[in-house]
């Protein structure tokens, strides 16, 4: 489960970090039993194939300029996305998403879940190696699961991982996984992190120091890191794929200002720049590098704390929905990248319903305040992180709420009281800017589900509580689906927030980069990735 | 003792056909002139900006965000659709008022701080006093000033106290040291046999001999607290928006800057101008 945030309000990453701790807690033991019955859920669709016109160029050098350094390429202990992108090349995945935001086969060949939910049968590629020599097989991907469930490794990984009783190795290449309870999410799961598969030869001799001395069996070898520099991978020459990856090396260059990024980009320094501020987009120089958009997983949004004070009230929230002009703040302060949301469900996820939104209109807002019994409007105080973003933000919603009569008082917090009110419910408003993965429980169980609730808003409504764990339980995604869109249209109606964003993915990519796809998630595949000349 | 005559002398001086010609002279040179128009200038914005200014600071119109500079819009508008122009005379307000608040605040407290400390000299207060004064001198001020706001809370109210925290040491030095010579002069020791009080001794002796240095001291400071009010605005720990002030201005814009500079060439000018004009003054005065 992922909570981060990079295309926009880059100060929130440590926010998110500091959810998902609370989620890693809060998720474990929470999971309904269901005695819904499901079909088999089947991945096996290849992977698309490169996108370069007259085949891919072999070697040459990648340079790819993030907007922040790293912490560990352990897949059991990093936080951060950025993390992830860099682990993706080098481990490869179980499951990958193919740029129609379809579940692949990589590592892992074909996967079955059993109709009730509790038993998935995962067949892994034959001939695999890692990158130290040690055969890839069902034994490596247990010992690392083993490894996440074990309370010594503290690792971020146990929810996504779920109440896994225990992993049985069929065979060399066959494994079954059993659960306590049905985990939906794992399916999607096995695309994320906990399908990043470590050497369990590496992982045994490196100890602590795993996360800078990462094996793994993906397209790229794990070369050099300069601590808080660059992190150089090289080809890796037996990779399963033959004839992948075409790059020599790929070298991630933290570069951590938005205009350096850019400038990087436009002068051939990076060829990719991850990710653009959207007030950059406009310095691209299209004769040099292009921009790469897709809607993200994430969403964006006001959130309402009606447990005290006029927010209480269910039709001061609603009040303040309609009153807010979201193409306004998509104009201004996302400079018209991403799309308008009415839910946590973006149009990339397959949870997202097209029919839900509300107007913009005053009129129904002082209707609202009338019903709330404060028809002159009424007054509270959003915090929010001492950025420009936010600073611009909160003025435009300012500015909009007081046209019909709300005066919304804005109080600017540094990053740590930020994150404890947050997560403590000391505050009348606040803002969450959440970046989701691919299963739709991951942006919407903590904030929605009371007792999982990790930002303490308040918002207890009991059909969706059940409609949640149904739809946790249950591995039938037309079931899960509905469940989920019922929950949305039931949230727009009571307004615990305030959806405003779902935010794009934006990446300057150059114009020699061959087959590089923006995949939803911010996961950077580069195998199938190559350089002109 | 030839220092013995001087305030007397200085205060002859000033009775009779001085001021003219102080006044006279501060105006023969030029860049004094230069000075005097530009703080005049400045005042005259911030205290009449209610009748100066086109546009209210904060009227947002999300139509005209960035607009160029035009006849309606002098300046442009800023990404909320606000008048560049009437955000800047507004904001001359809160870089006046934090200014002139600070150093006025810095100069009560730094020149009590010294009195006190001279007066009862190598006395355990004096130790104290000084000892503080020294360790706020040693930090860089600047750092010193985000390190007070950040704990005290941004807004306008706190980014004045810690200015007026980082300047005070200087008015105590000057002022101590001018204590410590005007101390043992004959008149205090008169005051003193005839029976008056510290108090009285202090803020009716010592007090009008010493504060001089201190006021020309202050002239020259008012640049300098723009200057870090400015920075402390940058940093988001001055004035709240959407109210307008200069640093806050320069910050929250510097994102355009290569799209629309004209949001951050006008209230970096102002800052600039206003910083040169009201220095230009203090120079002036200190030369009289």
């Amino acid at each position: 489960m992922y909570i981060f945030t990079k295309n926009l309000f880059k100060g929130d990453e440590l926010t998110m970090m500091e959810l998902k701790n609370k989620v890693a807690s809060g998720l474990v033991g929470l999971f309904a039993a269901s005695t819904l019955a499901a079909c088999g859920t089947t991945a096996s669709a290849p992977g698309p194939a490169n996108t370069a016109a007259n085949g891919p160029a072999h070697g040459g050098t990648l340079t790819i300029g993030t907007y922040t350094s790293y912490e560990t390429f352990d897949p059991a202990t990093s936080h951060t996305l950025l993390d992830l992108q860099i682990m993706d090349n080098i481990y490869g995945n179980l499951l990958q998403i193919s740029s129609n935001g379809n579940l692949a086969p990589d590592l892992a060949t074909h996967v079955s879940v059993s109709a009730n939910g509790l038993q998935y049968v995962i067949d892994v590629r034959h001939g695999v190696k890692f990158q130290d020599g040690t055969p890839f097989n069902a034994a490596a991907v247990k010992y690392n699961w083993e490894r996440i469930m074990n309370p010594a490794t503290a690792s971020v990984q146990v929810s996504n991982l779920g109440p896994v009783s225990s992993i049985v190795v069929n065979n060399p290449y066959q494994l079954t996984v059993y659960f306590s309870k049905p985990f939906a999410p794992f399916m999607d799961n096995l695309a994320g992190p906990i399908g990043m598969i470590a050497s369990p030869t590496a992982l045994q001799a490196e100890g602590s120091t795993f996360g800078s001395h990462p094996v793994g069996a993906g397209p790229f070898k794990f070369q050099s890191w300069v601590p808080n520099g660059a992190v150089t991978l090289v080809r890796y020459s037996h990779y399963w794929k033959s004839g992948a990856p075409y790059l020599n090396k790929v070298v991630f260059d933290p570069i951590l200002s938005a205009s350096t990024l850019v400038d990087a980009l436009d002068n051939g320094q990076i060829q990719i720049a991850d990710v653009l501020d959207p007030s950059q987009i406009s310095q691209v120089q299209s004769s040099a590098a292009h921009v790469s958009q897709v809607p993200g997983l994430g969403w964006f949004g006001m959130n309402l704390n009606s447990a005290s004070g006029p927010l209480r009230n269910v039709h001061n929230r609603r009040a303040i929905q309609y009153a807010v002009d979201r193409s306004v703040i998509r104009n201004i302060v996302f400079h018209g990248t991403g799309t308008l949301a009415y839910s946590q469900f973006s149009p990339s996820s397959w949870a997202y319903s097209p029919s839900l939104a509300v107007p913009f209109s005053d009129a129904r807002a002082k209707a609202e305040l009338a019903s709330a019994g404060n028809p002159g409007g009424f007054s509270f105080t959003v915090q929010a992180q001492n950025t420009n973003k936010y600073i611009l933000l909160t003025q435009i919603l300012q500015s909009e709420l007081a046209k019909v009569g709300i005066t919304m008082h804005i109080q600017l917090l540094d990053l740590s009281t930020y994150i404890t009110n947050l997560n403590s419910g000391a505050y009348q408003a606040d803002f969450i800017n959440m970046s989701g993965s691919l299963d739709p429980n991951s942006v919407s169980y903590i904030f929605d589900e009371t007792s999982a609730d990790v930002v303490k808003n308040g918002f207890n409504d009991p059909t969706v509580n059940s409609l949640l764990n149904a739809a946790l339980a249950t591995p039938n995604q037309a079931q899960r689906k509905q469940d989920y869109q019922t929950i949305a249209a039931r949230m727009l109606k009571d307004v615990p927030m305030v959806n405003l964003i779902n935010p794009a993915i934006i990446v300057g990519v150059a114009n020699n980069v061959q087959g590089f796809i923006n995949f939803p998630t911010q996961y950077f595949y580069l195998g199938r990735v190559s350089l002109t000349k | 003792m030839a220092t013995a005559r001087l305030p007397q002398s200085d205060e002859t001086h000033n009775a009779g056909y001085g001021p003219q010609r102080a006044v006279r002279q501060f105006f023969h040179r030029p860049m004094n002139v230069v000075g005097v128009v530009l703080t005049v200038g400045i005042l005259t914005l911030g205290l009449g900006a209610r009748w100066i200014a086109p546009y209210q600071p904060d009227a947002a119109n999300f139509s005209l965000s960035l607009a160029l500079p035009s006849i309606h819009h002098w300046l442009g508008t800023d990404a909320l659709g606000r008048d560049v122009l009437s955000r800047i005379i507004y904001g001359t307000n809160s870089s006046l008022l934090a200014s002139f608040g600070a150093v006025l605040l810095a100069f009560v407290g730094g020149s009590v701080i010294g009195l006190v400390a001279g007066y009862w000299h190598n006395s355990l207060i004096d130790e104290i006093l000084m000892r503080i004064m020294d360790a706020i001198l040693v930090l860089p001020p600047l750092v010193l000033a985000v390190a007070l706001t950040f704990v005290l809370g941004p807004g306008l109210a706190n980014a004045v106290v810690a200015i007026a925290v980082i300047f005070s040491p200087q008015f105590a030095r000057v002022v101590r040291s001018k204590v410590l010579t005007v101390r043992t002069l004959p008149f205090v020791e008169a005051a003193r046999a005839a029976g008056s009080g510290h108090g009285r001794i202090l803020f009716r002796h010592v007090l009008p001999s010493v504060v001089q240095p201190a006021i020309a001291l202050a002239t020259l400071n008012i640049g300098s607290a723009i200057i870090v009010q400015a920075s402390l605005a940058y940093l988001g720990l001055g004035l709240q928006p959407p109210n307008p002030s200069w640093g806050f201005m320069v910050s929250s814009n510097i994102n355009y800057l290569s799209q629309a500079p004209w949001l951050i060439f006008g209230p970096s000018i102002a800052i600039a101008l206003s910083v040169f004009g009201i220095t230009l003054v203090g120079q002036g005065l200190q030369g009289q």
